[in-house]
């Protein structure tokens, strides 16, 4: 019942689900035009679940630009490896300066 | 010696006449090296061998290190452009695996494109800060990262930690803007789908 009350209101502002997830993902992009933004704006005072999915689009950015600046997590370079990486520097030629 | 900014008391070895002494480097930086390309490349192998190469090429240009930037951001300047070069070969290469992800756009949570909303996006419970100061989180992170095809992956990863603009993405992974939305679009519903199910509906 609410999902075809749903579908026939999302009719009207033009935007199914599946458009609607597309348009928030391009958004993330790249500016809207004024009309998929009034589009997508409309469908959203509809639709819960794409307004979920708008806002944890912007939510999952902001957590991975940190995830990219998480230099100080548990893991490392291992110790054999490191081993191999001095070995193979001291077999470098010494620069010319 | 152009510059005092390597004398360390920590310096030492055969090395300490040069005023650089590598072997400290890849004590100093290895770690934070290795992670940076782990974030970005999600094989350790893989980044093991970019922190390998990234050093080599460092001490084959240390030369031309003035001491202008810190060494640590030097070596991670070096990095970078050995992580573009990964992304570059992925780009020469498709993959079925691409092929295979990139069609699958969730069609059993879609009822006449329309969400079926029992299935679709929850509201996410505690979001932000909150899931931020757990390591859990952060690991599932990885793992649901680690599910995306390479390629899409290199493009996602450039898009939303390093912020780089889609026209390059494309020229460097050698693909249409519109086979980038498609592979973005489906980066982040397959991300945000693993992270509901993996922590999300979890805790």
């Amino acid at each position: 019942m609410i999902k075809k009350l749903i579908a026939s209101l999302s009719n009207i502002s033009g935007l199914s689900c599946r458009q609607a997830t597309r348009l928030a993902a391009k958004a993330m992009d790249t500016p809207l035009d004024r009309g998929e933004r009034m589009e997508l704006y409309c469908h959203h005072m509809i639709c819960s679940t794409c307004r979920n999915y708008a806002r944890q689009l912007k939510l999952m950015r902001s957590w991975l630009r940190e995830f990219g600046q998480k230099i100080e997590s548990p893991t490392g370079l291992s110790s054999s490896r490191k081993e191999e990486i001095k070995t193979r520097l001291k077999s470098e030629p010494p620069s010319e300066l | 010696m152009e510059s005092t900014e390597f004398a360390t008391p920590r310096s030492s070895g055969s090395n300490s006449d040069r005023n650089i002494d590598p072997t400290r480097w890849v004590d100093e930086h290895g770690d934070c090296l290795f992670r940076f390309a782990l974030v970005r490349v999600r094989t350790a192998e893989v980044a093991e061998d970019l922190v390998q190469e990234t050093f080599l090429a460092a001490i084959r240009s240390r030369d031309q290190f003035r001491g202008r930037s810190s060494e640590r951001s030097w070596l991670v300047g070096i990095l970078k452009n050995k992580i573009l070069d990964y992304y570059r070969k992925l780009g020469r290469e498709t993959t079925f695996t691409d092929l295979e992800f990139l069609k699958d756009e969730l069609p059993h949570k879609f009822e006449d494109g329309f969400w079926n909303h029992a299935l679709g996006p929850k509201n996410w419970k505690p979001e932000s800060d909150e899931v931020t100061h757990k390591e859990e989180f952060w690991q599932t992170m990885r793992d649901c990262l680690a599910n995306l095809p390479d390629r899409v992956s290199a493009a996602f990863m450039l898009r939303e930690i390093d912020d780089v603009p889609g026209k390059e993405i494309c020229t460097l992974l050698n693909i249409t803007e519109s086979n980038l939305w498609v592979m973005l679009h489906r980066a982040r519903m397959g991300l945000r789908e693993c992270l509901e199910v993996h922590w999300f509906e979890k805790s």
